[in-house]
């Protein structure tokens, strides 16, 4: 019997090879950019709309005008255009070549590794983490902060700058849960915005 | 600003499945709001401008109408390749633009 095996591009990422010599190496002085952790702001805000999301609970600024939600996200709209994007990431969101690299994983190479640490040794997470490494030229290249906050076992990335779609983002890790992270954008007031981060707590059972 | 033609949106599409993948935007309008995402990311992000093969003119002066003119090159760049540019791109998209592109192909963007 003659078996003939087709190969068809989905468009998607399994069918590429990855080799990780296919990778430029990372020079920018970004590359070894890394988030310094600083002790967890203090809530100063004691109004605002408590918000229960996934396994969290968080403050927002009170005063919305609209709420928009789509299959994902939930938007929250303020006066003069401003705004805060809720959602989350998770392993499946990323069109990338298999890795056991998590999404929880790739955040933490992006904000506290460099081309200096060691890597994996097999290929295929050999390129995973080199795509997050080189990826950090373009997410923190002209950040005008970054920060790692850690508060009842979640770690909390926190980035600002003048590139993305709004200046303030913060990624928020359950180790207990790498394949997944809570995501928050918003063109606020940086100060807002970290009154937000300072507000999160691990939701109560 | 006259509405994307029918080819414009199927470009457009295949541009939005290639880095937010077809699971999610498969609910999407294809709307100006969108192609707005795409070309601030593009705008913003070498490695998207490269993975798309966007170089006719200085980034800093790319429209969204240089880039709807363009859509139907952009989107057969991105079916032929998958290099370096096209994988970081993928990871940008996700961990900054994908929340911004949802709710512009879903209508809910603005107050």
């Amino acid at each position: 019997m003659i078996v003939i095996a087709f190969q068809i591009d989905n468009g998607f990422a399994t069918s590429v090879p990855n080799d990780p010599k296919t990778l430029p190496s990372c020079d920018d002085p970004s590359c070894y950019a890394v988030a310094r952790p600083v002790p967890y702001p203090v809530s100063i805000e004691k109004d605002g709309v408590r918000v229960k999301y996934k396994y969290l609970s968080f403050n927002l600024p009170k005063d919305v005008d609209s709420l928009g939600i789509t299959d994902t996200i939930t938007v929250i709209g303020y006066d003069k255009n401003q705004r805060i994007l809720i959602g989350s990431l998770s392993d499946n969101d990323f069109n990338l070549p298999e890795s056991d690299i998590s999404v929880a994983d790739g955040l933490d190479i992006i904000f506290t590794k460099t081309p200096k640490d060691k890597e994996p040794d097999d290929n295929k997470n050999n390129f995973a983490w080199r795509l997050r490494i080189l990826s950090k030229q373009e997410l923190l290249g002209k950040a005008d902060k970054i920060a790692v906050y850690k508060k009842e076992g979640l770690t909390v990335y926190f980035l600002s700058g003048p590139k993305g779609p709004y200046r303030n983002t913060a990624y928020i890790i359950n180790p207990k849960i790498k394949n997944h992270v809570v995501m928050i954008q918003s063109n606020l007031d940086v100060q807002k915005f970290i009154n937000i981060i300072a507000s999160i707590k691990l939701k109560e059972k | 600003m006259p509405p994307l033609s029918l080819s414009e949106q199927n470009d457009l599409r295949i541009v939005v499945e290639s880095f937010f993948g077809k699971v999610y935007t498969a609910h999407w309008e294809m709307n100006e709001e969108l192609l707005k995402v795409v070309t601030k990311m593009i705008k913003e992000s070498e490695a998207c401008s490269e993975a798309m093969d966007f170089v006719p003119r200085p980034r800093a002066y790319l429209t969204f109408i240089d880039v709807k003119k363009e859509l139907e090159r952009m989107a057969r760049s991105l079916l032929a390749r998958r290099g370096a540019s096209y994988w970081i791109c993928n990871l940008i998209s996700t961990y900054q633009w994908k929340m911004e592109a949802e709710i512009a192909g879903q209508g809910v963007n603005g107050n």
